[in-house]
């Protein structure tokens, strides 16, 4: 063989080699696992949970804690503590006497951990479970998507005791008002908001709403019921619908425009005020941030209390019961780590921290 | 022993197959017909491609083009699992940016805009190249980071006539069976063919749950493939051809790891029909192809009464003339048309797009046939806004055993017909992916009587301004949202060695890809200096092969770096290396032939996973035979 082909190769073997010590490094393989574990709760403690759901279909949802006493923020908490991922699209949580209960709905699951240590006590087999309206300590009720059932759970002994068949499609959101458990079917068919006797476990009354499909459902100061509806990306149009207590009577009602979409309402602890998320999700409408109306007015807003920039959107409201400051979730496309923004009553930035993919609701707690 | 090329043959033996080594390794230095498509022939002389060699065909005839290209190519193919969706990643371009093209016409799903690999068959084609690099002139929209060719051979006209038949079967882990045949027909003027099989795999391999070893449910695969093909030589000059490829696969679709069970199923079904003509003259050649692609896609989940239909169609006409002015300079002028619609319940009404395009590829060829340079140039027009496409590579021989090339082409890619319009989550505002693709390299050949040595490394680099990346969690979007840089380094390499009438063959690939966010739109974006999520930043393969007479025996080892499953590097799946083990052989018996081919798929048994949550299986086998016969 020729020698200028030999020296070439050994050439080109010495440039490879000089070539890969100065190409970047695989880093060690993080998966998200690695978080920091909070000392046990102790009484009179505060906390937010942030219930960060993931991306769809990759199983990385995670749970943050921040303790509001000195602001120190625990990373993926549940994986931590319990050596194991938490599952696919962790909707939210609850908490029932001491134990808190984990709404994790892309695995069909809700996992159940003691509120001190955070460790697991076991878990409920609910297919795609949304929210849990706890009744008692030995019944709560469980939404479910995709389904016309609301799951009963014994959350004392963690077991589904029966299900309660809703006249509409997608339970979603819930609320107690009295012996009533108002029910939303986020069905776009539907514009009634129902109601379950939660001494019979049956479906008891439907009050017909200015909107289709119902999806939250909120008491105000005075009782009054406001339920939010609408799935403005399957042509139902928002909308607000206040109804007496225990009553079909509107009292007022509000429609959004076209593609106007609130999600996820929240009250201030006074329930003067009510807060919701306008999602626009693909940009082509400016309804994109935080808005914020008082129960006694007459108009919905037009803008923002607190908006969200280009390609942003939110995606998790909370009312901090004893500060009153407002908690607003960034899931930054869902395709990394999210932020959480904390805002004060008037609006402006006070902090933020970084918290897992999707950051989509809040739950405070004190023991 | 007597030496016959592969395009002869319908079943080449394992004796052939080191023939066909040998055949290679003497005729290296030749400009060889590595496609019938001329703008891969003769107007790409400074790309970086690499063609599978004919005794990778034959090991793995009975396995799709995902496990193929994961094995011996360097690309990274993102699969979902064993039968599963599997797309490609060319250095770091999405699977939108790494196009498929069957003969010449592109394949992937009109509404997607990608290809699942996975059903691409191996034993359907007689031809695979994987060309590296953007060409976007010379193919069009989505040619980013590269692209793979498959082409059909139509049995050559034979003026004694012939005729040739086979049957296979095959059998092997997970209950995997198939049946196949091929049946050839040729005449003076007239040839036709026809392949089809049939096969089922229940899939159901064991895998770690969460430190439980379970078995895999609601995993099974069933399909039907044919393809067709029959031409006619009017005369001398003129052939018209017909090939008329449909296959239906049902998959069910198995739970991932944070799934408690999975009723899911998919039907896709796809018709792809192609007509050719083309004129041979002295010095002018014409042609025209026309194309008509119907995909449906039927998504099923019963656990949320999900059902989901995607009919997407694709009309593709393209005429060209090749003209040769002579042994200086070459032109060739075509123009591409391709109208896309998609019929999906979701949308609003039946969407469009249509592109026409005009595009001429020169050639000149000098310094005593050491420089050929290739100038290209597209016009398209997609819907309202149009775009220039300039390209140039070029290839200079510095020795006889030292080619040096390099390739620079402005490249771009418009948003689907998903990304535009589907419901919930299209983006009419989208704008399309565009930037520069710049690489340069060479390739080292050496050989002795014995000994046969070849060395390519490539250096690549890639711009892409308004990068298309799917937000969204209750509802997903796409949004232009960055500006991504790519770059690396890739080589292939091999060393033949003949001792008596023993080869033996090692061989080696390696590839290096940094393709990180380098400006976004997002506000607080994580993502900047990241790498972009399921790209690799090292992968490899390594081969070592025996052939003796009828005999042949691979062992195939592959390295896959870690991947980020998000844009800022939080979460990542790890790295993974496989085993796999090919064995062949074959045995001529006057004209017929007897061929038995054995795989063994990660022989050492490893748990991994390619996409997170979705495991693979372990080791498992397949064995195939077959027999044709002649006439």
């Amino acid at each position: 063989m020729d020698r200028t082909v030999y020296k070439t190769l050994g050439g080109i073997c010495l440039f490879f080699a000089l070539l890969f010590t100065a190409c970047e490094k695989d880093t060690p393989d993080p998966n998200g696992s690695n978080g920091t574990a909070p000392p046990n709760a102790t009484p009179g403690e505060r906390n937010v949970y942030v219930v960060c759901e993931g991306s769809l279909g990759n199983g990385n949802s995670s749970l943050f804690i921040q303790n509001l006493t000195d602001n120190t923020t625990y990373d993926n908490v549940y994986s931590t503590i319990n050596g194991e991922f938490l599952g696919d699209v962790f909707q939210s949580m609850q908490k029932i006497d001491n134990r808190l209960f984990l709404c994790v709905n892309n695995s069909d699951k809700i996992v159940v951990v003691d509120a001190s240590t955070r460790k697991k006590l076991g878990e409920i087999a609910v297919p795609k479970p949304r929210y849990i309206l706890p009744i008692n300590s030995n019944k709560a009720y469980v939404s479910s998507l995709f389904s016309n059932k609301v799951y009963i759970i014994d959350p004392e002994n963690m077991r589904v005791n029966g299900t309660i068949e809703m006249p509409a499609q997608n339970p979603e959101g819930m609320m107690l008002l009295g012996n009533k458990a108002y029910v939303c079917c986020w069905d776009t068919a539907n514009n009634k908001v129902h109601t379950i006797d939660i001494a019979t476990d049956q479906v008891a009354d439907a009050y017909e709403l200015a909107g289709y499909a119902p999806h939250a459902v909120l008491r105000d100061a005075d009782n009054v019921v406001w339920v939010v509806a609408g799935n403005p990306n399957k042509g139902k149009q928002a909308s607000f619908t206040c109804l007496a207590p225990h009553s079909d009577i509107v009292l007022k009602s509000f429609q959004f425009n076209n593609l106007e979409d609130p999600v996820k309402p929240v009250l201030n602890t006074s329930r003067t005020e009510i807060y919701y998320i306008g999602v626009a999700y693909n940009g082509t409408n400016n309804y994109n941030g935080i808005f914020k109306m008082n129960v006694n007015s007459n108009a919905l807003p037009s803008t923002p209390f607190i908006p969200a920039q280009n390609l942003q959107y939110f995606w998790a409201l909370g009312i901090d019961p004893e500060t009153g400051e407002i908690y607003v979730g960034d899931p930054k496309g869902f395709t990394q780590k999210g932020s959480v923004g904390v805002y004060t009553a008037s609006g402006e930035l006070k902090r933020s921290f970084a918290v897992g993919v999707g950051p989509g609701n809040f739950f405070f707690d004190e023991l | 022993m007597v030496i016959i090329t592969l395009q002869l043959l319908v079943v080449p033996t394992a004796a052939q197959v080191t023939d066909t080594l040998r055949e290679v390794k003497i005729k290296a230095r030749k400009e060889q017909k590595i496609a019938k498509d001329e703008r891969l022939n003769t107007f790409s002389p400074g790309l970086d491609l690499v063609a599978i060699d004919t005794v990778h065909f034959i090991a793995y005839e009975f396995q799709d083009m995902a496990t193929l290209l994961a094995q011996q190519v360097p690309v990274f193919v993102k699969s979902y699992g064993i039968n599963n969706l599997a797309t490609l990643n060319f250095r770091g371009a999405s699977a939108a940016q790494s196009q498929v093209y069957w003969n010449g016409v592109p394949v992937q799903n009109a509404a997607l805009g990608i290809a699942d690999v996975s059903l691409l068959p191996v034993g359907l084609m007689n031809r695979v190249n994987v060309v590296y690099g953007s060409s976007s002139a010379l193919w069009g929209s989505g040619n980013v980071g590269g692209a793979l060719m498959v082409e059909n051979d139509l049995p050559d006209f034979d003026a004694d006539g012939s005729f040739t038949q086979s049957v296979s079967a095959v059998a092997g882990s997970f209950d995997h069976y198939r049946f196949g045949l091929k049946s050839d027909l040729s005449t003076k003027k007239f040839a036709a063919g026809i392949n089809l099989f049939g096969q089922s795999l229940r899939n159901d391999f064991t895998y770690n749950r969460l430190g439980i070893e379970q078995k895999m449910e609601n995993a099974a695969l069933r399909s039907g493939v044919g393809l067709v093909q029959a031409g006619y030589k009017i005369n001398d000059n003129n052939t018209v051809s017909f090939k008329g490829w449909y296959q239906q696969y049902y998959r069910e679709i198995p739970p991932a790891l944070f799934e408690a069970a999975s009723v899911k199923n998919q039907r896709d079904e796809s018709l792809r029909l192609l007509l050719d003509w083309q004129r041979k003259g002295d010095k002018t050649d014409y042609y025209t192809k026309l194309s008509y692609i119907r995909d449906n896609m039927h998504y099923r989940d019963s656990a949320i009464s999900l059902e989901s239909k995607n009919i997407a169609n694709q009309l593709y006409g393209e005429a060209g003339i090749n003209h040769y002015f002579n042994k200086n300079h070459r032109l060739l002028v075509f123009t591409p048309i391709q109208l896309s619609w998609l019929n999906n319940p979701q949308t609003i009404a039946i969407v469009h797009q249509n592109r026409y395009a005009l595009a001429g590829a020169y050639l000149f060829t000098g310094i005593k046939n050491k420089l050929n340079v290739s100038v290209n140039v597209r016009g398209e027009v997609v819907d309202d806004n149009s775009y220039l496409l300039p390209g140039l590579n070029a290839a200079y021989y510095v020795t006889n055993w030292l080619k040096i090339r390099g390739n620079v082409q402005r490249t771009y890619r418009v948003p689907t017909l998903n990304e535009l319009y589907y419901i919930p989550g299209g983006n009419p505002n989208l704008k399309p992916e565009q930037g520069w693709n710049q690489d340069v390299g060479y390739d080292i050949q050496e050989k002795e009587t014995t000994f046969h040595i070849k060395h390519s490394l490539s250096f690549y680099n890639r711009n892409i301004d308004d990068w298309i990346l799917w937000f969204g969690g209750a509802i997903w979007t796409p949004h232009n949202i960055a500006t991504v840089h790519s770059r690396g380094l890739q080589t292939t390499n091999s060393a033949e060695y003949l001792f008596r009438k023993i080869l033996f063959k090692l061989s080696g690939n390696f590839q290096y890809t940094l393709a990180t966010t380098e400006a976004s739109y997002l506000p607080g974006d994580g993502s900047i200096g990241m790498q972009i999520p399921y790209t690799p930043r090292y992968q490899g393969q390594a081969n070592f092969s025996v052939s003796w007479k009828d005999f042949y025996i691979n062992y195939n080892h592959t390295y896959t770096g870690l991947r980020y499953i998000t844009t800022d590097e939080s979460f990542s799946i790890a790295a993974y290396q496989l085993g796999n083990v090919q064995f062949i052989y074959g045995k001529d018996f006057g004209d017929n032939t007897l061929r038995f081919t054995l795989q063994c798929n990660n022989i050492w048994n490893k748990e991994y996973q390619v996409v997170n949550a979705r495991p693979m299986p372990g080791i498992n086998f397949l064995a195939g035979l077959s027999f044709a016969l002649r006439n």
